[in-house]
């Protein structure tokens, strides 16, 4: 490969990662909207928007990502709406994203004791504020960890938008192969470029997680658990 | 929406569905083949294999799927020519086998180890002890993670459809073609994964509860 083409490739994929970047930041932002509203019908809906709330969530969280995608992108024309590949690409992903945060999120909020918001009460707090300043920061700081597992597979997954024809990194490669017809390189070389974007965010997120861990609920070495378990089955 | 025409083609996305489970699960027994290689390479290898697991857990887990199956569908194209169904099984199976392999790790950990020392003290050479003590246990302690991985890669089995496998969301694109309905096709098609997922959901959670080991499914905490 010359070396002026292959800077050429580089600067190329790298506008492709920016684009990967910035679709999964974005189906962050909506995804976590999304979720908020899925987990207040979830929680505080009645039975009908509790029903439609878990079946959102069973499709959404059921069916393959790349299924989605072309249901919209190639369902939305046949009824008459005509939206541009970027829309319907954020439009998805963020829905995806919201049904999987807003288990997260779930998740969080339950774990927080049910004690909690009776001593709130007790001390004097409404139900409102005992939910906005005891349950939500703390369920916030725990729904941390999952997001940004989310947010990585998200770098990863909105590989799948290529398929509707949207510049991202794969499809810069595919783009770039199409006239120089070396597959496998470009293909490793975009490979590389994502491998060094999830570790980037890898780091990132555990640096994010040990930030706002609730002291007390850090995720330390289970080990010494073990052997402690394994001395109390001795015992008896 | 013509309920009709969804109806007429279920046959069709039937045979794509069937596809879709077996390649699937045969990505899956590859997978874990090749996990339990690399799960064991990472815990009791040399440095030099430990490090070379590490890496390749690394590499499948951070890379997307879909650059995965390019590079092995390119990449085994400029040296023999080879069916897409076998590169789509080889791909899946190659990337399921990095998360497998994390799973099997957790579950070699999560065996005690006084196991290995009572082995060794009993006359076993470490392979034996990995094969008769350890992993019959680690795989029960894995079937939990397994299973969310198979779920996983039931869904993500749709990306070979890119390379031309026709399993049940290609099944969805060519008929999207010939009868320009797509909303029909692809809602046959995400029904048909629902079901699946749903079942195969069901099913796991029988066999955690037939092969796990009872006395870690009754109380973890």
């Amino acid at each position: 490969m010359e070396i002026s083409f292959f800077l050429e490739s580089i600067f190329a994929l790298a506008r492709g990662a920016s684009i990967t970047i910035l679709l999964s930041i974005l189906s962050l932002i909506l995804g976590g909207i999304v979720a908020i509203v899925i987990v207040m019908m979830r929680l505080l809906g009645g039975m009908v928007l509790r029903l439609i709330a878990s079946a959102v969530v069973g499709i959404l969280r059921g069916t393959p990502l790349l299924v989605q995608l072309y249901l919209v992108y190639y369902g939305l024309p046949q009824i008459g709406v005509v939206l541009q590949a970027y829309t319907v690409a954020i439009i998805v992903l963020s829905l995806y994203m919201g049904a999987y945060l807003s288990e997260a999120l779930r998740g969080a909020i339950e774990s927080i004791s049910y004690s909690q918001i009776e001593g709130a009460i007790s001390l004097g707090l409404s139900r409102w504020q005992a939910l906005r300043v005891v349950v939500l920061p703390q369920a916030i700081r725990l729904t941390i960890p999952p997001s940004a597992n989310q947010f990585i597979s998200m770098l990863k997954e909105s590989s799948l938008v290529s398929q509707i024809a949207i510049m991202e990194l794969t499809l810069t490669a595919t783009w770039i192969i199409s006239w120089t017809f070396r597959a496998f390189e470009t293909y490793l070389l975009a490979a590389a470029i994502y491998l060094i974007i999830t570790t980037a965010f890898t780091f990132i997120a555990g640096w994010l997680e040990k930030r706002t861990a609730i002291p007390g609920t850090e995720v330390r070495n289970l080990d010494h658990l073990d052997i402690e378990l394994n001395k109390l089955e001795n015992l008896a | 929406m013509d309920f009709g025409l969804m109806y007429r083609t279920i046959p069709f996305f039937l045979g794509g569905a069937g596809v879709t489970v077996s390649i699937t699960v045969l990505s899956t027994l590859l997978g874990t083949a090749l996990g339990i290689l690399v799960a064991v390479g990472r815990v009791r290898g040399g440095r030099i294999t430990s490090k070379v697991a590490f890496s390749y857990v690394t590499v499948t887990r951070g890379v997307p799927l879909l650059v995965q199956i390019f590079i092995v569908y390119y990449g085994l194209n400029t040296l023999v020519n080879v069916s897409p169904l076998f590169v789509g099984i080889l791909a899946l199976g190659i990337c399921t086998a990095g998360y497998l392999a994390e799973a099997i790790r957790a579950g070699i950990m999560s065996v005690s180890r006084g196991q290995f020392e009572a082995s060794s003290s009993l006359g076993l050479s470490e392979g034996q002890t990995m094969r008769v003590v350890v992993l019959p246990q680690a795989l029960r302690n894995a079937i939990p993670a397994m299973g969310n991985e198979f779920i996983t890669m039931l869904k993500a089995s749709s990306l070979v459809s890119v390379i031309s496998v026709v399993e049940l969301t290609r099944v969805a694109y060519q008929l999207k073609q010939g009868t320009a309905r797509p909303i029909e096709m692809y809602i046959n098609a995400a029904i048909l994964y629902l079901l699946m997922t749903t079942l195969f959901v069901k099913g796991l959670s029988e066999v955690e509860k037939r092969l796990g080991i009872p006395r870690q499914t009754i109380g973890k905490t």
